[in-house]
């Protein structure tokens, strides 16, 4: 395929020649940092990519959900009280709007009215809420101690809370219109939000204990499942709700997503404040001070780095590299050998005949979305340890994975890996020309660069392919569907 | 013999055009019924309107007893309509095992039903691990047949299946269809008034978004004024 022998030069040009003038250990400890990168591109990508290939949607607000699964991540590690207090009310929201939406039929009242009464009683919901207290993160710190009950609201007050986003949902769901969902499904799935909206509530003050008294391996792994189960369940909600409504008109869409990413971005702002957080304690098996010689020596003693020819590698950056390889692996074995991923793949290629053939494509469409937004959600709570939290990575991330997608083309899953692949290895070796530079024989100094050289390498990888194949590199996807 | 399917004075528009402006007619239970027309007559538009691809404004579409108009695609296909669209819609990225797999509505409808396919369509069977791309067009056409009979269907929904086949490969698809005659009920959407004049049990001629005129297929070869007058053929 031409696709393949493009991506075999490009990769040869980005990774062969610097290995020429590299010596071996820099180039491969920099080819690492490269691989680490990609595997959060791709993290990002792979849902950006089958999203747009099935239903047609680019999705900006993709970066977003990786910085939301970040934050969301690193709250449930370091404060879940924040979570077990909040996302009650969310879910009570959710459990409104699949009501509304199975019961709504022709309104009685002019639409407005419903929107009137979904702001208002969702303003109610918050009315008075101490942001603050909630947000006490300098005393749940690991080590510090966990603050006591007396500092949330008492749990009637919160269960008033949930009532009214509730209703506020409902208002929500009548706006939205009728969903042809049986009652009976219906109130199955809003008492499950709700079930677990209460008990969450009811376990609050245990489980914060449990959570902040855990070990820190263990708090991890819930950081990982509350982040990405988060980032799913988003991602599921905003297909349902707001994303079907306009399959229709992609203009709408667009704006819809990009108005969604400002709106996130800014309510991480509001909740966890503009300032950058620090890295997540790495798990134990990174974190022990030593530079281990071996791979066994690192695995027995947990060291935080490698020696790699010589130069030290942080461990934590191979575990990045293994998360985005196993998602890769495990995406596409599941795109090749199940049902669902067949039919994925054919939707991708003609989404109307895959209905035509007795499939409910809908259906495939919300997970699809929700599975895409865990993946980016994943890649955010495993960049925290190794970046840290701010409010700007989400655009960041969405920017490179974008690039990423179009340099694979659009819709196409090996595409996005291996154009994951590519901006990741031109970020890496940019980012040493900044800092390092590189000696070329017969010069007295190093050549640096600026850092804008190294941002604009990876455009410039893009530009570079869209001329060669206007598809990029695997698509047959050029333009939007007619 | 009852009617498998019934339409009645169905309405579509298709953006801000009114395409069918009352379309009527009954598909008999096991017939091999053709709907026939000129280039933009509304043939395909019946077609993806039966399926709710493109839903009906007005007018009711009876399936077996049922109603079928509001209802989405996926769940009329479900009732027993196989859909065979003009341009040989399969996935080409798919293998052709793939193709026929993901028709299934029960686990195990390739596996009842390989036999009796592959002995309709013999070529399938030899180009089962190849990507479905890769196939000539005729076998495109005789995959994309091949799919709508996996699962247990009533009636087959069949759209110009001779458009651009060479005239031998014609007659081979026409054949396959004439051999289902029975099996299942089918309306086939044709411009090629040839390809199917011994084929099909019944017409339906179809003027400016109407069904203008139907019967017994005997009836239309008999009156060549209609075909010249309908079809633009003279024979």
């Amino acid at each position: 395929m031409k696709g393949t022998w493009v991506i075999a030069l490009v990769l040869l040009a980005l990774v062969g020649l610097p290995a020429l003038f590299l010596p071996s250990p820099v180039w491969a400890s920099v080819v690492l940092s490269g691989l680490t990168l990609a595997s959060l591109f791709f993290l990002v990508a792979s849902g950006l990519s089958l999203i747009f290939g099935m239903m047609d949607v680019i999705n900006f607000a993709h970066g977003t959900l990786f910085m939301l699964g970040a934050y969301i991540g690193w709250t449930a590690y370091q404060n879940p009280r924040l979570l077990l207090n909040v996302i009650p009310l969310w879910l009570a929201l959710g459990a409104g709007i699949v009501i509304g939406q199975a019961t709504g039929g022709r309104l009685p009242v002019s639409r407005s009215l419903y929107g009137l009464g979904m702001v208002g009683l969702g303003a109610l919901a918050f009315w008075n809420y101490n942001l603050g207290k909630l947000v006490a993160f300098g005393s749940t710190v690991p080590g510090g101690s966990i603050p006591t009950p007396l500092a949330q609201e008492p749990l009637g007050i919160v269960f008033a809370r949930m009532v009214a986003m509730g209703l506020a949902g409902l208002c929500g769901g009548w706006l939205l219109g009728r969903r042809a969902t049986s009652l009976r499904r219906a109130g199955a799935l809003s008492a499950g939000l709700l079930g677990l909206g209460i008990l969450m509530l009811i376990g609050r003050e245990p489980l914060e204990r449990w959570i902040l008294g855990s070990p820190a391996d263990l708090r991890f792994l819930i950081a990982l499942f509350a982040g990405t189960l988060a980032g799913g369940a988003l991602g599921a909600g905003i297909e349902a709700t707001l994303i079907r409504p306009l399959y229709a008109r992609p203009i709408y869409q667009v704006l819809l997503t990009l108005g969604l990413s400002y709106v996130g971005t800014e309510l991480v702002r509001v909740v966890w404040g503009p300032a950058n957080y620090a890295p997540l304690p790495r798990p134990s098996l990174f974190a022990a001070p030593c530079l281990a010689s071996s791979i066994g020596e690192w695995l027995s003693q947990g060291c935080a780095s490698l020696d790699v020819l010589g130069r030290p590698f942080p461990t934590y950056r191979l575990l990045i590299i293994g998360v985005g390889i196993a998602m890769w692996a495990g995406i596409g074995l599941w795109l090749r050998w199940t049902r669902v991923g067949m039919a994925v793949r054919a939707a991708v290629e003609d989404r109307e005949m895959v209905e035509a053939l007795g499939i409910p494509v809908r259906r495939l469409f919300t997970g699809m979305f929700a599975m895409g937004s865990a993946l980016a959600a994943l890649g955010g709570v495993v960049a925290t340890p190794f970046l840290g939290l701010s409010p700007a990575m989400g655009l960041e991330f969405l920017l490179q994975a974008f690039i990423a997608v179009v340099i694979g083309g659009m819709g196409h899953y090996g595409g996005a890996a291996a154009g994951a692949m590519l901006v990741g290895l031109a970020r890496a070796f940019g980012d040493y020309l900044v800092t390092v530079g590189i000696a070329l024989p017969g010069m007295a100094e190093a050549l640096r660069f600026s850092p804008a050289v190294a941002r604009a390498s990876t455009v410039l990888i893009m530009a570079v392919v869209l001329l060669i194949r206007p598809g990029g590199l695997f698509g047959q996807k050029t333009s939007s569907p007619t | 013999m009852d009617a498998v399917l019934e339409l009645k004075e169905v309405h579509t528009f298709v953006g801000s055009f009114h395409i069918l402006k009352g379309v009527s007619f009954a598909v008999k239970a096991g017939s091999l019924t053709v709907l026939l027309g000129r280039n933009g007559v509304g043939k395909t538009t019946t077609l993806r309107t039966i399926m709710g691809l493109w839903p009906a404004t007005q007018g009711s579409i009876w399936f077996l007893g049922e109603e079928l108009r509001g209802r989405p695609t996926d769940e009329i296909a479900r009732r027993g309509i196989g859909y065979v669209p003009e341009h040989r819609a399969i996935f080409r990225g798919l293998t052709v095992e793939e193709n026929l797999k993901l028709a299934e509505r029960r686990r195990g409808d390739l596996a009842r039903r390989a036999d009796w396919i592959f002995h309709l369509f013999p070529d399938l069977k030899a180009a089962l691990k190849k990507p479905a791309g890769l196939l000539s067009g005729g076998q495109q056409q005789m995959l994309a047949i091949a799919r709508a009979l996996v699962p247990e269907n009533r009636l087959l929904l069949i759209d110009e299946p001779s458009e651009g086949l060479a005239p031998m490969l014609v007659e081979q698809v026409m054949g396959a269809i004439h051999q289902l005659r029975g099996e299942v009920s089918i309306l086939l959407v044709e411009q090629n008034f040839h390809a199917v004049q011994h084929v099909a049990d019944h017409y339906l001629l179809m003027e400016d978004g109407r069904v203008v005129r139907s019967g017994p297929m005997a009836e239309l070869r008999e009156n060549r004024g209609w075909l010249e007058r309908y079809l633009g053929v003279t024979l």
